[in-house]
């Protein structure tokens, strides 16, 4: 069999698996029963897979994964970042869209402390989406900069997907994760300025309302005490990573701890809440690490058969110039987002894409945060977007038609800015190389 | 580690697999602790812990398998149902069976296979040597276990359905 009809086979059996809704991490391991007992030598495949499956998750690299997942649990549960929310609240003043600003900012300030985008959607739904339909904001302002900001946390570190990716797509994982900074943050920002002018445009997307008069000292105030010192951690986390004091699974150890710490020093830790906390986290890493035991093998499987490497000769031998690959892998990559998990389109790109990328000689950090921020956009992308769901489950009100068109806006700015990272590479490499010489 | 919605009652596999869950849970616990104390004493200069990097990964993976079972009957796995919410109800019933026969029939695979690969590890006495000295089996031995109750949340669901 060509390489090409061996690919073809091998996805087009994910697919149909995938279609019948068997679980993502059982299609993987179907299709690579086949494939290891096809191609791998049968029985000895097989054999292989399931000591590829037990082997798979015993990596010092995905450590982080756990580790960022229960510091935003923690953050979560104990209410300890919904009272940030409440202080970012206070300190934004009466201006158009006032609540979506607080879910951007909120949502910003809470992805640099959790490495879950669920429970970054989650938080800002339970906390800012009641307010905002009792205030009478259109869904198009309300649930759309929600579900836009919740997936920051996939960019700004702590990252568990961003661990993921580095780890799968063999990118180093420090450098990765402080790469993906500045493109979040102009992206926040730029969600920021499309909410103030979209609402100046039309004030009823978002009615005026009073809000209490406040002294600077009261809007402060909170914000001093609430936020910035869990600023204080991100600096932590980042700044160990940057100023290579610390892998990111010891950083990633310091900041669950001081989540832990800082929910205490609120007076906001509880049995029952850590509990929470704790299960939620062994649910999102169990779903997350399952899917590599179970999808492991496959990017053997595509190396033993050498589909890889056919792909990659296919695509570098085409006399394409490297613009054009890089678009069009960035545009397979948003096709599948919009059918298929993020763990699953990493498990299944990046054997084909990393190859391609060094063939190239693309700078492979810049590559894996393009592929993050595509990977991003796809969180909310119709109609299988992750968060599309989260939102859905937390304002049942909504129909997913509107929840999908609310979030339409932000997702052609999010393309502009990977347009933006195209363009202009030191956006991403600016802080790895601050790491590199420091 | 008692999901939600669960309204049957608690038959002795529902306890195992929340038992399971639990000692999960608590290795998440652990293992946090455990790189926690390690980046403190090494830093700290008061002791290290060489063996600590490696117990770390151990405790990941059985994490991932412990807790496997108890995310699959809380309907936890991702997965896809574009397709199938478009159906009629008779074709979603019949296509939510033919997953859960072929979810079924995957797990008494990778049962068979798991096992076959903890006898050939035992028969063949390898032995992991690295901070622990073990024999390689005992890495291996959880999975037939974990992979024969994840069968067994299948049956259930098969025997259990009601004709639509």
């Amino acid at each position: 069999m060509a390489w090409y009809e061996i690919l073809g086979l091998l996805i087009g059996l994910l697919l149909v698996f995938m279609a019948l809704g068997l679980p993502v991490v059982f299609a993987f391991f179907a299709v690579n029963l086949v494939g290891a007992f096809v191609f791998m030598g049968g029985d000895k495949g097989v054999l292989q897979l399931m000591r590829n499956a037990a082997d798979a998750v015993q990596s010092f690299a995905l450590l982080p994964i756990p580790l960022f997942i229960f510091m935003g649990e923690v953050m979560f549960h104990t209410g300890v970042a919904a009272r940030a929310i409440d202080a970012v609240d206070r300190l934004i003043a009466r201006v158009p869209g006032r609540l979506s600003l607080v879910a951007i900012t909120g949502g910003t300030i809470f992805a640099s402390l959790s490495g879950s985008t669920i429970a970054n959607t989650a938080m800002l739904c339970s906390t800012l989406l009641p307010d905002m339909t009792r205030r009478g904001y259109h869904p198009s302002i309300a649930v759309g900069p929600i579900v836009a900001v919740g997936g920051l946390a996939m960019l700004i570190p702590p990252s568990a997907l961003a661990v993921l990716l580095g780890s799968v797509a063999r990118i180093p994982i420090g450098e990765l994760l402080v790469a993906s900074i500045i493109p979040a943050l102009i992206l926040a920002a730029l969600f920021f300025v499309y909410v103030i002018v979209r609402c100046k445009l039309d004030p009823s997307l978002a009615p005026a309302y009073d809000v209490a008069a406040l002294s600077w000292r009261e809007r402060l105030l909170p914000f001093a005490k609430y936020v910035l010192p869990l600023m204080g951690i991100f600096i932590v986390v980042v700044g160990s990573i940057i100023g290579g004091l610390a892998t990111p699974t010891e950083s990633a150890a310091l900041g669950a701890l001081a989540a832990l710490v800082a929910a205490a020093a609120y007076r906001r830790l509880s049995w029952e809440n850590f509990v929470v906390s704790v299960r939620e986290t062994l649910r999102l890493t169990v779903m997350t690490l399952f899917i590599i035991c179970g999808s492991i093998t496959f990017s053997q499987i595509l190396a033993f058969t050498q589909a890889s490497a056919g792909f990659s000769e296919l695509v570098t031998g085409a006399g394409l110039s490297p613009f054009w690959v890089l678009l069009g892998m960035l545009g397979i990559l948003l096709v599948l987002g919009c059918f298929m998990d993020q763990v699953s389109m990493m498990m299944i790109t990046a054997p084909l894409f990393m190859p391609v990328a060094e063939a190239l000689g693309l700078e492979i950090v810049w590559f894996g945060v393009l592929m993050l921020m595509v990977l991003e956009i796809s969180l909310a992308t119709p109609p299988f977007g992750l968060l599309l769901f989260v939102a859905r489950g937390a304002a049942p009100q909504i129909p997913m038609g509107a929840i999908m068109r609310s979030v339409a806006p932000f997702i052609a700015i999010a393309l502009g800015v990977v347009g933006l990272l195209i363009a202009f590479p030191e956006l991403t490499l600016l802080l790895p190389r601050l790491m590199a010489s420091g | 580690m008692q999901g939600g919605g669960a309204a049957r009652p608690r038959s002795w596999f529902d306890v195992l697999i929340d038992a399971l869950a639990i000692v999960a849970g608590t290795l998440i616990v652990l293992l946090t602790a455990l790189v926690v104390v390690d980046v403190a004493a090494r830093s700290l200069r008061v002791f290290t812990l060489p063996w600590s990097l490696e117990a770390t990964e151990y405790m990941l993976y059985a994490v991932t398998f412990l807790g496997a079972p108890w995310v699959l009957r809380e309907n936890g796995h991702i997965a896809i149902e574009l397709v199938v919410e478009r159906l009629p109800a008779r074709g979603r019933a019949i296509v939510g069976l033919l997953a859960e026969l072929a979810g079924a029939a995957i797990c008494a695979t990778l049962f068979l296979y798991a096992c076959r690969v903890v006898w050939q590890s035992y028969t063949s006495g390898i032995m992991v040597q690295k901070s622990f000295a073990f024999p390689e089996w005992v890495a291996y031995a959880g999975i037939p276990p974990v992979m024969l109750v994840l069968l067994g949340i299948y049956l259930r669901r098969i025997f259990g359905r009601r004709a639509p």
